[in-house]
C-alpha cells in the first residue's frame, strides 16, 4: 500500500510489547516473533499512543532530535512501513 | 536471545508463571499440587496483579493451574491481560474446550497452548488422569486448536505407567505438526511429601528416554555451564505467582518472598530477603555438587533439590542420575 503523510496508523491489537531499559520490544504472540526498536524506535512508538498521522509523528521527530523534516519523514515512513509489512502496526484509513 | 540475558542481570520479570486455580476436574496421579481450602486471588485482586508485573516488564506470561479454564472469569482474565500487552502462554488438560471457547480465544494474544497428554490409549490415559472419557475430550482440544491455527505443545511428564507410550505420541505430534515435550522428572508434592516418586521411571528406561535422538535435543550438554556463576534464572528474569497470591522464583522453588494481598509486587521482588538470598548464590557455595565430577553434564535445579531434600545448596537427585547417564552416552 502507498503510505501517505496523511495517512492514520495505529498500533494492531495481535501483538505483545514492554518498553524495558529504555528500548522496546515487541511480540507477534501467534508467530513467536520478537522485535527490538531502538531508543528513536522506542520514541516513535511512544507517540502512537491512539490513532495518529504519520505527518505529526514527524513533527515530533523533528522537534525531538532536531533534525531536517525531510529526512524526518524519510526515515519515520521507512520505518512504519516496515513495522505495517510485519503487521505490527496498521493503517486506520 | 539477548533480552532474557539483559533481564536476568538487571533482575526485571520477563516471564512470570501465574498459577490461577489449584482446581482442577482431574485428579492425576502424579499432580504435585496437594488440594486446600485457601482462598483464590479474585478478578480484581488479578488485575492489580497484572498491571503490577506489567510495569515491572513482564512480557511473557504463563497461565497454569490445576486446570484454568475452571475459572469461570478465565476470559475475562485473558482479555485484561491481552489488553496489557502480555504475550501469553496457556498450560491446560484442554477437556473443557470446545468449538465456541476455542472460537473466543483466537481474540487474546496467545503464543501457544501447552496441552497435558499421557498416552493415547483410553486405559492408560485415564487411569493417570483419574477420569474416564478424558483423553477423548483432551484428543477433541488439541484437533479444534490445530484447526483455528494454535500453536500447541503436547507436554507428556513420563512414569513407568505411560512409559511405553511416548513413540506413539510422537508420531501423533509430527503427523499434525505440533510440537512436543517429555519430562522424566516427576517432582514431590508442593509440601515436600515424595510418595508420588515412585512413579518416576527407573534408570533403564531414563537412559532410554536420553538417547532417544527425537527428544534429546532438551538433554544436550550446556557448555559453559562451570564457568557459570548463575544458578538459574529463578528469581532473576522468572517468577512464579500463585492463587493464593504467593510470589515464589520459581515455580519449582517454593519458598514464597511475599504475598501480593498483603504488598505490591514492585516491593516483594525489589526488597525480598529470599529473593536477594537466591540472587546471589554463587557455585563455590553448592558444596557438594561444586566439586563433583560429572557436574558439567548436570542440569540441577535449585528448586528440585530444595523440594527432594529441603536444602537449597544441595544436589537434586533426578539431577545426579540424569548427569551420570549424558556421561556415558
Amino acid at each position: 500500500m502507498y503510505q501517505r503523510i496523511d495517512h492514520r496508523i495505529r498500533k494492531s491489537k495481535k501483538i505483545a510489547s514492554r518498553i524495558i531499559e529504555g528500548n522496546t520490544y515487541v511480540v507477534i504472540p501467534e508467530k513467536r516473533a520478537l522485535y527490538k526498536f531502538n531508543k528513536v524506535g522506542t520514541y516513535i512508538w511512544k507517540c502512537i499512543s491512539n490513532d495518529i498521522r504519520v505527518k505529526c509523528i514527524v513533527r515530533k521527530v523533528c522537534k525531538k532530535y532536531d533534525v531536517s523534516e525531510k529526512r524526518a519523514e524519510k526515515d519515520v515512513k521507512n520505518f512504519i512501513k516496515d513495522l505495517v509489512k510485519k503487521n505490527i502496526l496498521e493503517y486506520v484509513d | 536471545m539477548l533480552i532474557e540475558k539483559l533481564c536476568e542481570k538487571k533482575n526485571i520479570p520477563l516471564y512470570s508463571i501465574f498459577e490461577l486455580t489449584y482446581r482442577c476436574n482431574l485428579q492425576c496421579i502424579h499432580c504435585y499440587i496437594k488440594k486446600d481450602s485457601k482462598k483464590e486471588l479474585n478478578f480484581y485482586q488479578i488485575k492489580s496483579i497484572l498491571n503490577q508485573i506489567s510495569s515491572m516488564g513482564t512480557l511473557f506470561i504463563t497461565f497454569t493451574g490445576g486446570e484454568v479454564f475452571v475459572r469461570k472469569d478465565f476470559f475475562k482474565i485473558l482479555n485484561y491481560a491481552t489488553n496489557k500487552g502480555f504475550a501469553i502462554n496457556i498450560f491446560t488438560n484442554a477437556t473443557l474446550l470446545d468449538k465456541q471457547k476455542v472460537y473466543e480465544l483466537k481474540k487474546f494474544n496467545i503464543s501457544e497452548m501447552g496441552i497435558s497428554l499421557y498416552s493415547l490409549r483410553d486405559e492408560i490415559h485415564d487411569y493417570i488422569t483419574g477420569v474416564r472419557g478424558s483423553l477423548k475430550k483432551t484428543l477433541k482440544g488439541i484437533y479444534i486448536l490445530k484447526e483455528r491455527g494454535f500453536n500447541i505443545k503436547v507436554k507428556c511428564p513420563l512414569m513407568k505407567v505411560n512409559y511405553s507410550d511416548y513413540s506413539q505420541i510422537i508420531d501423533f505430534c509430527n503427523r499434525l505438526k505440533i510440537k512436543y515435550l517429555f519430562d522424566p522428572v516427576i517432582v514431590p508434592y508442593n509440601d515436600g511429601d515424595k510418595s508420588i516418586l515412585s512413579l518416576r521411571l527407573d534408570k533403564t528406561q531414563i537412559e532410554k528416554i536420553i538417547r532417544d535422538i527425537r527428544i534429546v535435543k532438551r538433554y544436550k550438554i550446556k557448555k559453559g555451564f562451570l564457568k557459570s556463576n548463575v544458578l538459574c534464572s529463578a528469581g532473576k528474569n522468572f517468577c512464579s505467582i500463585s492463587p493464593y497470591g504467593d510470589v515464589y522464583p520459581c515455580i519449582q522453588l517454593l519458598i514464597s518472598a511475599g504475598n501480593l494481598k498483603e504488598s505490591k509486587f514492585k516491593k516483594i521482588w525489589n526488597h525480598s530477603k529470599v529473593l536477594k538470598n537466591i540472587r546471589e548464590i554463587k557455585m563455590g557455595e553448592l558444596k557438594i555438587c561444586k566439586n563433583c565430577d560429572i557436574i558439567y553434564y548436570c542440569n540441577r535445579c535449585p528448586g528440585l533439590a530444595h523440594l527432594e531434600d529441603g536444602n537449597l545448596y544441595g544436589p537434586s537427585k533426578i539431577a545426579c542420575e540424569i548427569a551420570k547417564i549424558r556421561k556415558n552416552l
